[in-house]
């Protein structure tokens, strides 16, 4: 049998299932992207091979753009048989658009309703509709048997996406770097989704920070069965190992420098791993130094004044939020903590002079100088506008923007300035002046807003949604991005991983 | 092969006529199928994609043999 296929997920899945083991049996064109390949190509096969089998593997979309082959086919009396998975639309751009694009649909219902076989047969050909495994069976035998040309329109789900899947990006900047995370989804495509949002934020901490690194992230799921965790790290680290350091791990989310060393063992592109394994260690208090440093150089050219007395809120007090209060207390600021985990923030606030716990919801109002996200569970619970740092009652001037490179704002690369500035340009009557940028914190992006029209309470959500707009312009990045996904850390889930880098 | 057209496929041609010995590469994907099990969704009505070309492998190979 000579397979030919068209451009999609019905090309993937032959690619796995076939069996072709002979030279010049499987006839696609690869990552080229020609839809509408499958049909000529299995013409040409056909006329060039007239004793073989020919099948071609199609969906709806690549068969719409050439199916009028269909002619020359039956003129030619060349029995291929066309099997055309039909999912009603562009299934792979459908794919990329729900991971990559936050579901937002386009162009991707092509000719919905198109009846195939109708079409075939308008072409001389003869046609099956195919709903069932059944109808299949005996449509594909009938089909091999009668020595015509054939199209068997198959209805296939829709929206059912292919693993495993490879983002696109960039290592221009060097192997993809960052940390393993094992938390709960609500299932892999929240897993994948938030693999590759995180592994677009470290692209860019990356980037700013000046480090020859792309952005990449790993995250397993946590199915409550972690009672072989050290098996399933050992799992992780052999595929580390096969990527072959184009993807470097580290400690994150869930994981500590203990499962670090555990990594180790298997593969050496593990950092963060244990002082008494010869590495850094926790690296949360070299995060919240990094995020402090950012506050302070933001405030200073802002706000033109120290730290002292300003108002910060912290959203998310774990290893990095806390210590980054700490921080905060003994630089003399008013700090606002709040956390999911109401408890630790209350915990907190008795600990340290100074601080007080308050409740997140609602916590994106309050009246604060600076407000610095720190969990990204309080993201999901609705605070996506939290991954900024803003000032909303300085005194500064309304003068242009004038980023500035001192202290901790001096770790904020170019790009990211750029980014920022340009989106400014774009729309002038923000009312909000972007003073400095201190990136590289713990969730992304942070710049810091001057509200240049103080006294006009009436402009303030505007001054909020550009600063929302300059925080997605941050986190969007140059797309050198990587990711690896897999449930529960199994190597047979490896299958369905996506990966970049 | 880089160079004029006639002359490329000509020695592709010459190349594909005796094509390597694969075995060991087929030996391995065989072994990375074992090791990491395709999988699709099967709890749900109707066919799947990889259903369907799953199908498809099983029966050319009876019609084959």
């Amino acid at each position: 049998v000579i397979w030919t296929t068209g451009v999609g997920q019905h090309q993937m899945w032959a690619m796995q299932y076939l069996p072709c083991e002979r030279p010049r049996s499987f006839l696609t064109s690869g990552g080229h992207g020609t839809m509408g390949f499958g049909l000529p190509a299995a013409i040409g096969a056909r006329a060039a091979a007239p004793e073989a089998t020919v099948v071609c593997v199609d969906g709806d979309g690549s068969f719409l753009m050439t199916c009028q082959e269909l002619g020359t086919a039956v003129a030619e009396r060349l029995p291929v048989i066309v099997v055309v998975l039909d999912n009603g639309g562009l299934g792979m751009v459908r794919q990329w658009q729900e991971m990559f694009y936050a579901g937002r649909l386009s162009v991707v219902d092509t000719a919905p309703g198109t009846d195939i076989a109708a079409v075939a047969r308008g072409f001389g050909a003869r046609a099956y509709t195919v709903g069932t495994a059944t109808q299949l069976q005996a449509a594909f035998a009938e089909a091999l048997a009668c020595r015509e040309t054939c199209v068997l329109a198959v209805k296939v789900a829709e929206g059912e996406h292919l693993y495993p899947m490879i983002h696109p990006g960039s290592a221009a900047l060097g192997p993809a770097i960052g940390g393993l995370r094992i938390h709960r989804y609500d299932g892999l495509e929240a897993g994948v989704v938030d693999a590759l949002r995180l592994a677009r934020a470290m692209t860019l901490k990356n980037a700013a920070a000046g480090l020859d690194f792309g952005g990449g992230k790993a995250v397993l799921f946590d199915d409550g069965r972690w009672d072989r965790r050290e098996a399933r790290l050992g799992a992780f680290a052999d595929v580390l190992e096969r990527l072959g350091g184009r993807y470097i791990t580290a400690e994150d989310v869930g994981t500590s420098p203990a499962d670090m060393d555990v990594l180790a063992r298997g593969t050496r592109w593990v950092a963060g791993r244990s002082p008494e394994c010869g590495g850094g260690g926790d690296p949360s208090p070299d995060t919240a130094r990094t995020v402090f440093g950012a506050i302070e150089a933001a405030v200073r050219v802002s706000f033109k004044r120290p730290l002292d007395g300003i108002t910060v809120g912290v959203l998310g007090v774990g290893k990095v939020g806390s210590t980054l209060t700490e921080m905060l207390v003994e630089a003399g600021a008013v700090v606002e903590v709040a956390d999911v985990e109401a408890r630790r923030a209350s915990e907190l606030a008795k600990r340290l002079d100074g601080v007080s716990a308050v409740a997140p919801d609602g916590f994106i109002g309050r009246s604060l100088d600076v407000l610095a996200p720190c969990d990204g569970r309080a993201d999901r619970r609705g605070h996506r506008r939290s991954s900024l740092l803003w000032g909303d009652r300085g005194s500064g001037q309304q003068s242009a923007p004038q980023p500035d490179d001192r202290g901790g704002a001096a770790r904020c690369g170019r790009s990211l300035r750029a980014g920022l500035h340009r989106e400014q340009r774009r729309d002038p009557a923000c009312g909000g002046r972007v003073r400095g940028a201190a990136g590289v914190g713990a969730r992304g992006a942070t710049l810091v807003l001057h509200r240049a029209d103080r006294g006009h309470p009436g402009r303030g959500g505007s001054v909020r949604r550009a600063a929302a707009r300059n925080c997605r312009q941050a986190r969007l990045g140059t797309g050198r991005a990587g990711s690896v996904a897999c449930r529960g850390g199994r190597l047979g889930s490896c299958q369905r991983a996506s990966m970049s880098s | 092969v880089l160079g004029d057209l006639r002359d490329a496929v000509a020695r592709t041609s010459e190349a594909l006529a005796a094509p390597a010995d694969s075995a060991a590469w087929r030996r391995q994907v065989e072994g990375w199928r074992q090791r990491f099990r395709l999988r699709y969704e099967r709890g749900t009505p109707g066919l799947k994609g990889p259903q369907v070309l799953e199908h498809l492998a099983a029966a050319v190979v009876d019609h084959e043999t």
